[in-house]
């Protein structure tokens, strides 16, 4: 069954225009309001493109240089199994199709269907666009024909597998699996000598190395592929069952039509007792229930955090991290985690790459720390324009919020740069210095920060409103901000200082400038949405 | 005695080439219940937002008691309270924790708030779900939390959008037009949006009637009445004009 039908919705907008382009009031609102293709959002797709296309070209690139394939491929092949594994139990279970399902007449077995041939064609763009690709480097070692063979072979045993893997009950477990087996991948791609040894057994023990055995001849290695061939059919089977008997999302108990029936039913019990009732009369007649329950915040910097903010500034914390429900010592455990994930990688890796992985670590870290800036996301804050409160007692929680978090966070460039220093053969105080400048230019960026976080919530850098003074504005900033810190990564003492000030000076001229705009009303507090009309 | 004028001179806002208000020329009086009307699409949103300080006029200004808004003037913001259609809340608060933030920022938190709490929660049937997280109520029920917030606080100005198309129930609906008459009576002001032109002819003192961003019309009923020279079908003969005019 199809969800959607291009050729009536084709008839019926054709039908549509003939109606409306007599009338030209409604032809010129009807041409103005549709849907056109260039007014989606293309950032995805781009950014979709650019991610494959790095998966494409980056092991083409590496093509002539005789890199051992085999156990890269294998181990990757493996994570793919496991990943698409997830790919097709997930779907299954989403919340959208279980709606779906409980709204509108669709058999669960045409669900079923819909879900599994989508996973199918995904899963041939899978094999067009990585797998093909990556496995034309084995053109280096094989014939064309015996390429092509082997990742055919490899793409279907790897979805083999996943079927089978839809059995297991612990997806997150498979969900971790996956993601190690593809870092394995990685790092038998850049460093093969380690993981060399892996490679005997992977031939034996992960299904999806069984396509080069048998191309090495060892045809006995058809053997557990027709046991996993097998097992992928029961395991369909049984898959399928389990969501056809599954019970639908919304289900209701069946009615009491029979009187007698009714009386039979004991009384039903009140949800809420009338002692409980005076209770919460007498919680909320002493203001007890008005208060907040917690008064701190559960975790460490959370409580550091507490003890600086004044009592608007914790009301506005309260708010934008849901009650304590977003804690500030998780954000900051994820970062260094990441952190020290890159630059333990990078420790084991070549000079060039260890840069790459580092730098790339420690932007995720910051990432991790500074998604929400003043611990709380955009849509959260957008409330407080309905609250009497000031952008100055926002902006100084945001500060203070994010101010904490960088200074804990301090060791992360400080060990990064001296790291990527010993690996460059310079000493390791270059790297502290260089480190340590970095996270200084981090803190003459935080006014910035806050203002673009304020400003994801406002018209101004979201619409075409954005005025003419704040681009201005925003241009001097980064002009004088890159000078600045250019001069102070690079220049000698007095100039570096006298750089790092100005740069100062200009991020938080920008802030004081956007609060004042912000306060005489030249910004909505939405970010700028077509109305119906 | 609470009496806040609001004053809009030539106010105009434009959403990229759509004209969401032009022009909007009212006295609002104190002491009144305004009931905005318009087809979908109208403005009327656009015009409670603006008079809330979310939107910013593009031209004209909205005067509070003669002074324009400044979203750092949290004197005259904690003059009125706009309650959205669909009210947002974080769904880990409990409804009376919710309302002690909202009193809080209103500076209304004063002796005799727990009472005048208390009594709007067994007012508005709220009282089961007092402490009831805010992310586990119906759509009605959360509405009426955030009446119930707005009327606690009792601000001079009452901003509600579509409140009777919110998913209350009719005793929900009953208290608030009682409530809101009471607060009209009090001098202050309740300006709404509706769809339901019973609820503006039963319930409204003033009718504001918005088309293309315009507004059409802002008088009493009576005076619209003998305007027209029709005592029945008045609103509704607006509206069908309107649907001609678009055709």
């Amino acid at each position: 069954m199809k969800l959607y039908s291009r050729p009536w919705e084709k008839r019926l907008r054709r039908r549509i225009r003939a109606a409306v382009r007599p009338v030209p009031s409604l032809w010129q609102e009807y041409r103005r309001r549709r849907h056109r293709w260039y007014r989606r959002n293309i950032a995805s797709p781009v950014l979709l493109l650019f991610f494959w296309g790095l998966l494409v070209l980056f092991p083409l690139s590496l093509l002539n240089e005789n890199r051992p394939i085999e156990l890269p491929l294998i181990l990757g092949a493996t994570g793919f199994a496991l990943w698409r594994s997830n790919g097709l139990f997930h779907p299954l279970r989403s919340e959208f199709l279980n709606n779906l399902l409980a709204h509108y007449p669709i058999a669960r077995a045409t669900a079923f269907r819909q879900v599994s041939r989508a996973w199918l064609w995904r899963g041939v763009w899978i094999f067009v666009l990585v797998l093909a690709p990556v496995g034309g480097a084995l053109l280096e070692q094989h014939r064309w024909a015996v390429a092509l063979q082997l990742i055919v072979a490899q793409w279907v045993v790897m979805h083999i597998t996943a079927v089978c893997l839809t059995a297991v009950k612990h997806r997150r477990t498979i969900r971790w699996l996956g993601l190690l087996f593809f870092g394995l991948a990685v790092a038998a791609w850049w460093q093969p000598a380690p993981l060399a040894g892996l490679e005997p057994g992977a031939r034996w023990l992960l299904p999806a190395g069984w396509a080069f055995a048998v191309a090495h001849g060892q045809w006995i290695r058809l053997i557990p592929v027709a046991v996993l061939m097998a097992g992928s059919v029961m395991s369909w089977q049984r898959l399928r069952t389990a969501y056809l008997t599954q019970p639908d999302a919304e289900t209701f108990p069946p009615a009491v039509t029979d009187e007698d029936e009714e009386a039979a039913l004991p009384p039903a019990e009140p949800k809420v007792t009338p002692q409980e009732l005076r209770e919460t009369e007498d919680r909320i007649r002493t203001g007890a229930a008005l208060r907040p329950v917690v008064d701190t915040p559960a975790d460490t910097l959370g409580r550091w955090l507490w003890r600086w903010l004044s009592p608007v500034e914790r009301d506005i914390f309260r708010f934008v991290t849901n009650d304590f429900a977003s804690s500030l010592t998780q954000q900051w455990r994820f970062g260094i985690l990441f952190a020290t994930g890159a630059v333990v990688l990078g420790g084991c890796l070549s000079a060039t790459l260890a840069l790459w992985i580092v730098g790339i670590g420690v932007w995720i870290s910051l990432v991790c720390l500074g998604a929400e800036p003043s611990g709380g996301d955009g849509s959260r804050l957008r409330v407080w324009g309905l609250y009497p409160l000031r952008f100055w007692d926002v902006a100084r929680t945001g500060l203070k919020t994010m101010f904490l978090l960088l200074v804990c966070w301090l060791p992360v460039p400080v060990v990064s740069g001296a790291t990527l220093a010993l690996k460059w053969g310079a000493p390791a105080t270059v790297g502290l210095v260089i480190g340590g400048k970095v996270a200084v230019l981090l803190f003459v960026l935080l006014p910035i920060g806050i203002a673009s976080h304020v400003s994801s919530i406002t018209n101004d850098s979201r619409s075409p409103h954005c005025s003419t003074r704040l681009a201005l504005l925003a241009t001097l900033t980064a002009v004088l901000i890159i000078g600045g810190g250019l001069a102070f990564l690079l220049a000698p003492m007095i100039p570096a200082m006298a750089g790092v000030l100005v740069a100062l000076l200009a991020s938080g001229w920008f802030l004081r400038c956007y609060g004042r705009w912000f306060n005489q009303m030249r910004f909505d507090l939405m970010p700028f949405v077509a109305p119906a009309r | 005695m609470p009496r806040m004028k609001i004053t809009l001179e030539g106010v105009s806002k434009k959403f990229g080439k759509v004209h969401a208000l032009q022009e909007v020329t009212l006295c609002i009086e104190p002491g009144q219940i305004v009931g905005l009307i318009g087809p979908n699409g109208a403005g009327k949103t656009t015009l409670l937002r603006c008079l809330a300080g979310i939107l910013v006029a593009d031209r004209g200004r909205i005067l509070y008691d003669g002074e324009p808004l400044r979203r750092d003037r949290l004197d005259l913001r904690r003059r009125f309270h706009f309650l959205p259609d669909f009210p947002i809340f974080l769904p880990a608060q409990t409804m009376v924790r919710h309302i002690g933030m909202a009193l809080r920022l209103y500076q209304a938190d004063d002796d005799g708030s727990a009472e005048r709490v208390l009594e709007l929660l067994r007012d508005l049937d709220l009282l089961p779900l007092a402490e009831a997280l805010l992310g586990t109520l119906s759509r009605g029920q959360l509405y009426k939390a955030a009446l119930a917030s707005l009327m606690a606080v009792n601000p001079e100005v009452w901003l509600l959008d579509e409140p009777f198309a919110s998913g209350m129930d009719p005793h929900g609906i009953t208290v608030l037009r009682h409530r809101a008459r009471a607060a009209a009576q009090q001098g202050r002001t309740v300006i709404f949006s509706t769809q339901l032109l019973d609820v503006v002819k039963r319930f409204a003192d003033r009718v504001c009637v918005i088309h293309h961003g315009k507004v059409r019309a802002f008088d009493t009923l009576p005076a619209l009445r003998e305007r027209v020279g029709r005592e029945h079908g008045v609103l509704e003969d607006l509206f069908a004009q309107f649907h001609e005019e678009d055709l």
